[in-house]
């Protein structure tokens, strides 16, 4: 990434190491995100399941969108976090930044739009609760 | 710019980076740790507000350390206008991340007053 001057090529080379473990754990940080949307989604896929009978069909799957989509907004916040230390390590070009602005709008769109589905409204807009003064 | 004050530079920058990403790291795993205890003692649902919040601040903290270390590293780039048109893009990135993430804890634009009937919840915190 940057040059290296022979005179501090050792203290250098641990930095690096470093920032190469570093990232290795935001890879690990993403493929628990992973694991939580597939869990979140079996669990979902369950409740609803169980609930058929009690609940008219609507009411049913309104309350298997809702989980569903408190599993993928976990999960794609936790992949953004991954993101951001993933950036630290990623040579810069012009493509690599272009692609990391892709996935940061791509996430807040869809964390914006699970917002608005799961409790009908904008993120930016007072929650019910809080005009409640709850 | 003397040799040395660039390497220093650098090495200082390469800190900071890992600084943030300790701070990333640390507080992921804080949070999960308390969100998995959380959910035996006050429900899921709960904890899942309490998670979701404590991950997007360490989001930020993380981001505001590297932010700095972009700044610096403004300083000794090489000056060419790729190489500062690079820097521009990863500090507006990572800027309107931390706009965005402020916005899904708070509820509100950084540059939002705080909303009088949004106090109450916010003290339970």
């Amino acid at each position: 990434m940057l040059e290296l001057n022979p005179a501090s090529v050792g203290e250098k080379q641990t930095v690096i190491e470093i920032l190469e473990y570093l990232e290795k754990a935001g890879v690990v940080i993403s493929l628990f995100a992973v694991a939580l949307i597939v869990a979140g989604f079996a669990r979902a896929a369950w409740r609803y399941a169980r609930r058929f009978a009690d609940k008219t069909r609507k009411e049913n799957f309104n309350l298997f969108k809702v989980e569903l989509g408190d599993a993928l907004l976990l999960g794609l916040e936790i992949l953004v976090l991954a993101d951001v230390i993933g950036t630290i390590t990623v040579t810069p070009t012009f493509e690599s930044l272009m692609y990391l602005a892709a996935i940061v709008v791509v996430r807040t769109a869809v964390s914006w739009t699970l917002t608005l589905e799961a409790e009908g409204r904008w993120p930016w807009q007072a929650s019910a609760e809080e005009q409640d003064g709850a | 710019m003397p040799e040395f004050v660039t390497q220093g530079l650098e090495l200082l920058i390469q800190l900071l980076e890992i600084c943030g990403a300790s701070l990333l790291i640390l507080g992921f795993v804080v949070a999960t740790w308390k969100w998995v205890h959380r959910i035996r003692r006050e429900g899921h649902r709960t904890a899942l507000g309490y998670y979701r919040q404590s991950l997007g601040r360490s989001v930020l903290i993380g981001l505001e350390v590297l932010v700095a270390a972009t700044i610096i590293k403004t300083i000794i780039v090489e000056p060419s206008f790729e190489g500062l048109g690079l820097l521009a893009g990863m500090i507006v990135i990572r800027t309107i991340l931390g706009w965005t993430t402020a916005l899904e804890i708070n509820g509100r634009w950084p540059w939002q007053k705080r909303r009088p009937e949004a106090a109450p919840s916010q003290t339970k915190s």
